[in-house]
């Protein structure tokens, strides 16, 4: 008997591709190396510490699954046939969160309840205008980045779906010059007017695009309970399910990167077109708050334009701490 | 122009439209929540 095969995380290192055995080391330190990110605090530590986490486990806990074939006991992402889901929901660990939750779409309905609950929408109410300008330059990548994906090969649908990334979370720096530029205070918007403004647009959104109904009404019902100032719910929306579907997407994340899929050509392919989205929709967002910022003679914050990036609010946490850093002595 | 311009140019201009609107919506319900409202524009959080 193989000693090695009693650790058969290092075993299958021996059996596997060359380049995927490779991968899964450079994926396994990556992870690690995130982690370190995450604890230090330049990337958010939320998504970052179970995502790297993750990530790391799953690159490095490769068993045979078969005397012939490798894998994991994390998660089969790929399966779509009843029965081998069924058996396999009993076996990975982490496959009921991603069938019943991921890949239904459960986990974001939840984010978006919590980040109604944690928005303040007076900025929005406020200046509506500046602020659809600016999530419309926002928006650059999704535009730019369609063309360039069906020019790589990918069919319309596919093309759109890459391309949405960019109209997706991802973490930006900004030039700290940016920062100092004084911004003008604005009047408060009261509660009563959040509310109805929530009701309204969450109605009509939803008679406008139905296929996106869930989405609206947990966004907008967060906001309901945040300005009805119904504490308990807000309580538990934001302490229970907003930082369980963080913790959870983030190590679904970490738990997706395994080496033999990302090193499938299409899906490189798609991380690479998902990052340019992301890359060209920040720089439109940062475009955006320059122009509103010069059109108001300066009395404009441009940090703001990169915030109209993010669905979920992690560019404008970085923004607002790339600012903070910028002001503090 | 080639088509894989076209569509997202038109699905951005739809989005523009749609977003000029929802910004005259939000200015009209602010205007007339104010004005058939005698309370003024503050917080006003009641805990439950």
């Amino acid at each position: 008997m193989n000693i090695l095969d009693i650790f058969q995380g290092i075993s299958t290192l021996f059996v596997q591709e060359p380049k995927i055995a490779i991968f899964r080391i450079v994926l396994v330190v990556l992870g690690i190396f995130l982690v370190y990110l995450g604890t230090k605090g330049t990337l958010e530590p939320l998504i970052m510490i179970p995502m790297g986490f993750g990530m790391s486990a799953v690159n490095a806990g490769v068993l045979f699954l078969t005397s012939s074939t490798t894998g994991t006991i994390f998660i089969d992402p790929m399966l779509s046939d009843t029965d081998a889901l069924m058996n396999i929901l009993q076996i990975d660990f982490l496959q009921p969160i991603y069938t019943f939750m991921f890949s239904n779409g459960l986990i974001a309905c939840i984010v978006f309840m919590g980040i109604g609950v944690i928005t303040d929408i007076g900025f929005l109410l406020r200046y509506p205008f500046t602020s659809m300008l600016i999530a419309m330059f926002a928006e650059l990548g999704t535009v730019l980045t369609f063309p360039i994906a069906t020019a790589m090969g990918l069919n319309y649908g596919e093309a759109a779906a890459v391309s949405l990334i960019g109209g997706a979370d991802g973490p930006m720096v900004l030039y700290a010059r940016a920062a100092a530029v004084k911004t003008s205070k604005f009047h408060n918007i009261s509660s009563r007017e959040k509310l109805i403004f929530a009701v309204i647009a969450n109605t009509l959104l939803c008679f406008l695009f139905p296929v996106a109904a869930p989405l609206f009404l947990s966004f907008f019902i967060g906001i309901a309970v945040r300005e009805s100032g119904l504490d308990k719910y807000a309580k538990l929306i934001e302490h229970g399910f907003l930082y369980t579907g963080t913790f959870f997407l983030g190590l679904m994340l970490g738990v997706l990167c395994e080496a033999s899929t990302i090193l499938n050509p299409k899906v490189l392919t798609l991380l690479v077109l998902g990052m340019l989205s992301l890359l060209i929709s920040g720089i439109g967002g940062i475009l955006g708050g320059y122009i509103v910022y010069f059109a108001n003679k300066k009395n404009f914050n441009p940090v703001i334009g990169i915030a109209g990036v993010s669905c979920v609010p992690t560019t404008a946490k970085v923004a607002q701490k790339e600012v903070h850093k910028a002001k503090s002595p | 122009m080639s088509y894989s311009f076209l569509i997202p140019l038109q699905v951005f201009a739809l989005g523009f439209i749609i977003s000029l609107g929802m910004a005259v919506l939000i200015k009209v319900m602010l205007f007339a929540i104010r004005k058939f409202s005698n309370e003024p524009a503050k917080d006003q959080n009641e805990t439950h």
